[in-house]
């Protein structure tokens, strides 16, 4: 592995859309691994799939690969490149999920969210009160403190209003906050 | 109860952690998906120029001294010789000396035409063009 590579997402993305063969696939190599985990991380939240999250992975960076030219008009970045991923990310992975599972010929069951949380056991209070949240509550409570998204990253991300997203992230705090199991971990 | 417009307080520690396992953030390292995604990314933009740089270095060091000659020569007058000047200099052939010429050797070093063109030779003329001394008959 060579040295960290400084330049910024900003600089890597003008490269990608103007730069010879060999800069615009340095650049975009550049991008791929810096952002890699972070898809992955996505792609499983909505796959629950070790295979299906890197089918995901790899539809998402083709993705950002056709923004460039020659197919693509060229990217402008206007927020960070990972609320631009996110939704990609997301799609990729819900496609993936509904491709096998007409493969495997089950229900196309409802997909547009996060999946349900992991059955938890009695002893681990805080799986079951992060259960009880609703799927858009845990997105957004996900997006804000795991992958470090500010709100207003999570509303581009998510396509939404920032009030939204506010209301959304207030709520899922409140309802920990309020929940019996794991009060006590809020207090100071 | 109407939600807050502030940013939301912090979440606590041991619910964070749990989330993060949750989200199982280990990382998946399959090189596979690597080579494949890198690889499309190599013939996607493949279809893009490979410039040269080696040759705009080439000429970026003898037309550089050339351009800030030719900013003094401005200011100063060239040498004019009586009579007809030394072939040897005159490299555009217009009859005189003059930053012109400097900038021709310059591209002929640039092209590869370099026979008897050396960086030396270039600041030389340079030189002796943006001389402030009264015209006078080379030696």
């Amino acid at each position: 592995m060579g040295p960290i590579d400084r330049r910024s997402d900003e600089e890597l993305v003008a490269i990608c859309n103007v730069g010879d063969a060999l800069e615009a696939a340095r650049a975009f190599e550049v991008l791929y691994r810096r952002h890699r985990d972070f898809v992955l991380r996505v792609a499983r939240r909505f796959t629950r799939d070790r295979d299906l999250a890197l089918d995901a992975l790899q539809e998402t960076f083709t993705y950002l690969l056709k923004k460039f030219p020659p197919a693509g008009e060229g990217l402008t970045l206007t927020a960070r490149l990972p609320t631009l991923l996110y939704p990609a990310a997301k799609n990729a992975a819900i496609t993936a999920v509904r491709k096998a599972r007409r493969y495997s010929g089950a229900a196309d069951a409802v997909l547009d969210e996060l999946p349900a949380a992991e059955p938890h056991s009695e002893g681990e209070p805080i799986d079951a009160a992060l259960a009880a949240l609703s799927p858009e509550r845990r997105e957004v409570l996900t997006l804000r403190f795991v992958d470090d998204l500010s709100l207003a990253e999570i509303a581009v991300a998510l396509d939404l209003p920032l009030g939204t997203v506010k209301s959304r992230l207030h709520l899922a705090l409140k309802e920990l906050r309020e929940d019996s199991r794991i009060k006590d971990l809020f207090q100071p | 109860m109407k939600p807050t417009t502030e940013e939301p307080g912090p979440l606590p520690p041991a619910i964070v952690s749990r989330l993060r396992g949750l989200d199982r953030s280990q990382p998946i390292v399959d090189p596979r998906t690597d080579r494949a995604v890198l690889e499309s990314a190599r013939e996607y933009f493949g279809a893009r120029p490979v410039s040269a740089p080696t040759r705009r270095a080439r000429w970026a060091l003898p037309l550089g001294a050339a351009a800030a000659m030719l900013l003094a020569a401005v200011l100063v007058r060239p040498l004019v010789f009586d009579g007809s000047p030394p072939a040897r200099d005159d490299v555009d052939g217009s009859g005189r000396v003059d930053i012109l010429d400097v900038l021709a050797l310059a591209r002929m070093r640039a092209a590869g035409d370099a026979a008897g063109v050396t960086e030396a030779r270039i600041e030389e003329l340079a030189y002796r063009i943006v001389a402030i001394d009264a015209p006078r008959r080379l030696p």
